[in-house]
């Protein structure tokens, strides 16, 4: 299982292992990442070069003893130059935003790309250990926070690094002394910014939680609105919301402070840090030591001495983030996709045999305990018995959703588990209890991305009946269906499950007959639909409905994973057991 | 300005006047502080001579000292204001959203309600915590330093100040594009997120029908999208930090060539050269902040209206409580209803008439209206005028808190709250009874079975129940409720058999206390009611007793003989 809270911060070795694996997804991107790398470097020369020409300008043409005409000469020429550099800043700067946000989207797409067709390769049993929302804000998300690692991260914290270290060589240069007395306030400076983005994250994440649950207080009150209405506890729930509310406004406020301190704080160093240069240096200059521009130039690049340091532990937080958004990912692409190999199966005849077959989700309870039955082409079998008897088990495993653990299946006297699994399940027509439909329109869900001649399709609908549901609505097949299919009854639902799986023709089919209540005249048609699908198909039925069973050529009853009657429904009413009391309580029910 | 919006914006700021008042004046003296600073190094600068004045550093770092406390002022005081303004609104809105009609609530959606409680309340935030700062913060800055820069040296100020204005103009469009990109980038992210969604949610399907190929195709046409958009946003934004540096860039330059002939000439000092770099240096700052601020405005205005369309509707007028109890008699006369937007009528000229602690029974299929009428009665929707009468009096005329209280209703969607089974049973405010109603709903014993019993959490967090036992809570919820009429609505579809016939059972001790309206599509729950309302479309088809309807030849009949097979 993939859980949230894992970790929040890995060790460094870990998180160089894992931004390793991502740069392998930037294969073929090795030349545009080198130029972006050369031209940062660039980049940071020409801005430190920026204010010694402002320097140099100052020493050699405003206070020099020059002939007049040839300063201003060659403060035209230096202006000129200055604008030059500027341009080239500003282009090399767009160009480097181009480049590092193409590398990372390129990744970021590539990734999900990956994770969303692994996730297809992934057994069944993966899904039911990881809830939906948790994978979707893997393949949504987590990719996501990866691209902000790179625009975010390499290009910023890089440009920013090289652009620092340039910047240093130069002050150190022009002078070191005054350099070091400048450096004086730069570790606490870089300390506030650590203890900054510790709180910063501390007290988001409270926020985020509250906000997170504050917004579910008001969309669940609204969902359930008529509900509230009716007991009157609207004054209660405005009270719990104001409560609720005021406890989010008390950490949206420790965020207010917790800026209030920190944020002042870089203007007010930067502040001092000049007046230290105005001290020491402004000493120097006027004991000749150093010149009035260099003085003027570290003036200049205090601002870009102390932005990257504000910066700085902010930049490492989101590397921190996103070495833990890319260790989740690489949780899901390491899990073990389901084995591809075997004989491809073009079209079987339809003999299903269960030899001994034992099966376990969780190893302490047991849900199949020696399953085995003979299925002929053409036959029909029926599964009955109570909920959790392992009825659904017996479908799944047939289709390979689950591995074999104990026993073996045979389809046409061939293991399954020699057979491809996509080959397999080409066999078998399913209808699934929970009837899935997509936010599509009706004939994308009925023939999802497979290629269907028109004939074959209007052939499905007439026989599943779900020709009624097209005829219902002037667009017909190109009706729109919201979320699941929510506009359409669960009956109709269920006649368009019956058209989707059958418009392969398969020789198999596979039912698990909806429990919930279907309205009787849509029952009617779907008993309609079931005599003409079955006809000349095996046919395995987890069936509730008395009519489907009766039909079967052979009824299977289970009770905790074991088949406690079998025979037809003739013989099990004769046999007067736990069969014949079902059925007499179905009847009582209706 | 034309927008209502702007105006509430402002009601909100006057409420916290003061506060915001000082937040301003805390600005104004951070900026006057920031901008003494290049007036004083250049004193220090020119006088080099004897030596820096130390009497001016040790300004300088008592001024860095003012800029700090009074910077932390204003951030209190507006970020404070903003933080308070933003939990107000989300309040007013709430409210307000709880207590409109049902009627309201059909025509707009969950996701709007939840849409202007969060984004729409965030955008206004930013804008009265940012906008506002940067807004005084442009103003004010930008008036000082340019009035210092023309104290300096005036044609100067004048050529080197030529680049701002572009600038100012120039982020106003850029930022407008870059929040239509992003838009842009944002819904394509949206479909990536819902069809990821989906296909996970229907993986079973795709994966027996092997689908994967399609589905992985599909999905990378959206990630190539998703790439393509982030693109052209990054075009866009891209360009944003380069121009604000190419166009100070510009006025550096005009400053290097122009100035330092000044400087020349000998109208300028070094020290004032070097001050002059400084204030131009830190006015691209609120040239940027101008563009930014009107788009920030501009959006939280859009947002302030939409809230506001919510605001201004009214909740119906509350009328005065009736004297004495009810005692749950039920009349119903010609009642034709058609839900607001609905083409067909739900319910058409239907008649009944229950005595207190009598018993009316509704069959018909799925989509016959009968549902309808549990709301109708309690006004969740309004009933035309003197179409439903409890005790003889129109329920138009009852106080809507008083008339509900009447009414002890299981919905055919149970809907439970995602907190604990006891806070569940409690919604209607009852303390005791809690375990007798359980039992009555044949839900006790399974109650006990949770590892923390009534205080058992439910929802996404807890415990999921499974349709029978929501459905049994939701019963026991109405029986705790000391209402004299007690409304089921389909509501042992998901129960079984045995258990079903133990809950009517029990139910039917109720009889003649309590009035009783049974809503099925099932025969079997309404076969012992005083009088069934068989309905089809909306109207009475059938009436009469159980055994009476059998005997005619009609829909009730052949129900009752499709669900017995």
């Amino acid at each position: 299982m993939i859980d949230d809270n894992i970790q929040t911060r890995l060790t460094q070795r870990q998180a160089l292992f894992y931004f390793g694996r991502v740069m392998k997804e930037a294969r073929g991107l090795g030349w545009l990442i080198g130029l972006c790398l050369l031209g940062s470097l660039l980049e940071a020369g020409v801005e430190v070069r920026l204010p010694q020409v402002m320097a140099s300008g100052i020493d050699q043409f405003m206070v020099s003893r020059a002939p007049e005409g040839v300063r201003m000469q060659g403060l035209m020429q230096l202006g000129a130059v200055y604008l030059a550099l500027v341009l080239l800043a500003s282009v090399l700067g767009f160009a480097l935003a181009m480049g590092f946000n193409q590398v990372g989207q390129r990744v970021v797409e590539r990734l999900r790309n990956h994770l969303f067709a692994h996730l297809h390769h992934l057994p069944i049993g993966y899904f039911d250990g990881n809830p939906v929302g948790r994978l979707v804000t893997r393949v949504a998300n987590d990719t996501g926070t990866l691209s902000d690692f790179f625009t975010g991260v390499v290009a910023n914290l890089l440009c920013d690094l090289l652009k620092l270290l340039v910047l240093l060589g130069a002050l150190f240069w022009a002078s070191p002394s005054l350099t070091l007395s400048v450096l004086v306030l730069a570790p606490p400076a870089l300390l506030a910014s650590v203890a900054f983005q510790r709180a910063n994250t501390r007290v988001n994440r409270d926020i985020r939680r509250l906000l997170a649950q504050l917004n579910a207080f008001i969309q669940e009150n609204l969902q359930g609105l008529a509900t509230l209405k009716s007991f009157t506890a609207e004054g209660k729930m405005q009270a719990e919301f104001d409560r609720q509310n005021r406890e989010y406004l008390g950490v949206e406020m420790r965020l207010v402070y917790l800026y209030m301190l920190f944020r002042p704080l870089f203007g007010t160093i930067s502040m001092i840090s000049l007046a230290i240069i105005l001290w020491v240096g402004g000493g120097q200059v006027s004991r000749g030591q150093m010149s009035l521009g260099t003085l003027v130039m570290f003036v200049f690049y205090l601002k870009m001495l102390f932005a990257p340091l504000d910066d700085l532990a902010e930049r490492f937080n989101v590397l921190q983030s996103a070495a833990v958004a890319a260790e989740r990912l690489f949780l899901i692409l390491d899990a073990e996709p389901e084995p591809q190999s075997g004989v491809e199966l073009s079209t079987c005849k339809g003999r299903i045999e269960f030899k001994g077959v034992h099966f376990a989700y969780d190893p302490q309870k047991p849900v199949l305990q020696g399953i085995s039955f003979v299925l002929e082409p053409g036959q029909k079998l029926a599964l009955v018995g109570a909920t959790g008897s392992g009825k659904t088990t017996v479908t799944a495993l047939l289709q390979r959703l689950y591995p074999l653990q104990q026993g073996e299946i045979l389809l046409d006297g061939q293991d399954i588990r020699s057979i491809q699994v996509d080959s397999l399940r080409r066999q078998f027509g399913i209808i699934q209890q929970e009837l899935f439909l997509f936010r599509a329109s009706l004939r994308h869900n009925v023939t999802l991305y497979r290629q269907v001649s028109e004939e074959s399709l209007r052939e499905a609908l007439r026989v599943s009946r779900a020709s009624r549901v097209v005829e219902a609505h002037p667009e017909g097949l190109e009706r729109k269906l919201g979320e699941r299919g929510n506009q359409l009854s669960q009956g109709e639902r269920q006649l368009v499950s019956f058209a989707r799986a059958l418009v392969d023709d398969p020789p198999v089919l596979i039912m698990d007959e909806a429990t919930a209540s279907i309205d009787s005249l849509t029952e009617e048609a779907i008993q309609e639909a079931l005599t003409e699908v079955l006809q000349g198909r095996t046919a395995i039925l987890v069936a509730h409905r008395l009519s489907t069973i009766q039909s079967c050529d052979q009824i299977l009853l289970l009770e905790h994973g074991k088949i406690i009657e079998r025979g037809t429904h003739r013989e099990l009413m004769e046999l007067d057991g736990a069969y014949a009391n079902l059925v007499r309580h179905q009847l009582e029910k209706a | 300005m034309k927008s209502r919006g702007l105006k509430a914006l402002f009601g909100y700021l006057w409420n916290y006047r003061w506060q915001t008042g000082l937040g301003v004046l805390g600005l104004l003296l951070a900026d006057c502080a920031q901008l003494g600073i290049p007036f004083l190094s250049q004193r220090v600068i020119d006088n080099l001579r004897e030596g820096p004045d130390r009497l001016i550093i040790a300004l300088i770092v008592v001024l860095a000292f003012v800029a700090y406390a009074a910077r932390c002022l204003w951030r209190y005081c507006l970020f404070g204001v903003a933080r308070r303004c933003d939990i107000e609104i989300r309040r007013q809105i709430y409210h307000r959203a709880i207590h409109l009609d049902l009627n309201y609530h059909s025509q707009s959606s969950i996701g709007h309600m939840m849409a202007l409680a969060t984004s729409d309340v965030a955008a206004v935030r930013m804008a009265l915590a940012f906008a506002l700062m940067s807004a005084f913060d442009a103003v004010i800055y930008s008036v000082l330093s340019i009035s210092a820069l023309l104290s300096i040296d005036t044609r100067l100020a004048l050529i080197t100040l030529l680049p701002f204005p572009l600038l100012g103009i120039l982020m106003r469009y850029l930022l407008k594009w870059n929040y239509q990109t992003w838009d842009r980038v944002q819904q394509n992210f949206d479909e990536l997120t819902e069809k990821a969604r989906e296909s996970i949610s229907g993986m079973r399907v795709l994966r027996t029908l092997v689908q994967d190929e399609g589905d992985a195709a599909e999905f990378r046409r959206l990630t190539a999208e998703q790439y393509r958009r982030f693109m052209t946003f990054v075009k866009v934004d891209g360009v944003y930090s380069p121009t604000i540096l190419f166009l100070s860039g510009i006025s550096s330059a005009l400053l290097l060539a122009v100035g330092g002939q000044h400087v020349v000439d000998g109208q300028l000092s070094v020290g004032e050269f070097a001050a002059f770099a400084s204030f131009l240096g830190q006015l691209s700052w609120p040239m940027v902040a101008a563009g930014w601020t009107l788009s920030l405005v501009q959006r939280a205005t859009a947002s302030m209206d939409r809230i506001l369309t919510l605001l201004d509707e009214v909740p119906e007028p509350v009328q005065p409580f009736l004297e004495g109890g009810f005692s749950g008699g039920l009349e119903i006369r010609d009642l034709t209803f058609s839900y607001p937007g609905g083409v067909k009528p739900a319910l058409r000229q239907l008649s009944a008439r229950v005595e207190p602690g009598g018993s009316l029974g509704l069959v018909g299929e799925v989509g016959s209206g009968k549902s309808t009428l549990t709301r109708l009665l309690q006004r969740l929707y309004n009933p035309p005028q003197g179409s439903i009468f409890l005790d003889g009096r129109d329920v138009l005329e009852i106080n809507l808190e008083q008339l509900r209280q009447q009414f002890a209703w299981v919905e055919q969607e149970s809907f439970l709250f995602s907190a604990t089974i006891a806070e569940n049973l409690r919604l209607g405010g009852a303390r005791e009874g809690l375990e007798e109603a359980a039992r009555m709903a044949d839900l006790h014993q399974e109650v006990l079975s949770f590892p923390d019993g009534y205080e058992t959490l439910l929802g996404e967090r807890g415990v999921t129940l499974s349709g029978g036992q929501r459905q049994r809570l939701c019963l026991a919820r109405a029986l705790l409720k000391p209402a004299p009429v007690l409304l089921l609505d389909d509501t042992l579809s998901a129960v079984d058999a045995d258990t079903e016939q133990r809950i009517l059972k029990a139910l039917s001790e109720l009889r003649g206390r309590q009035t009783l309206l049974i809503i099925s599509h099932r025969v079997s729950s309404v076969r012992d009611c005083d009088e069934i309302l068989v309905l089809e479309e909306g109207a009475v088809v059938q009436r009469g007793r159980h055994q009476e309807l059998l005997a005619q030849d009609g829909l009730y009949k052949r129900l009752y003989e499709l669900q017995t097979q």
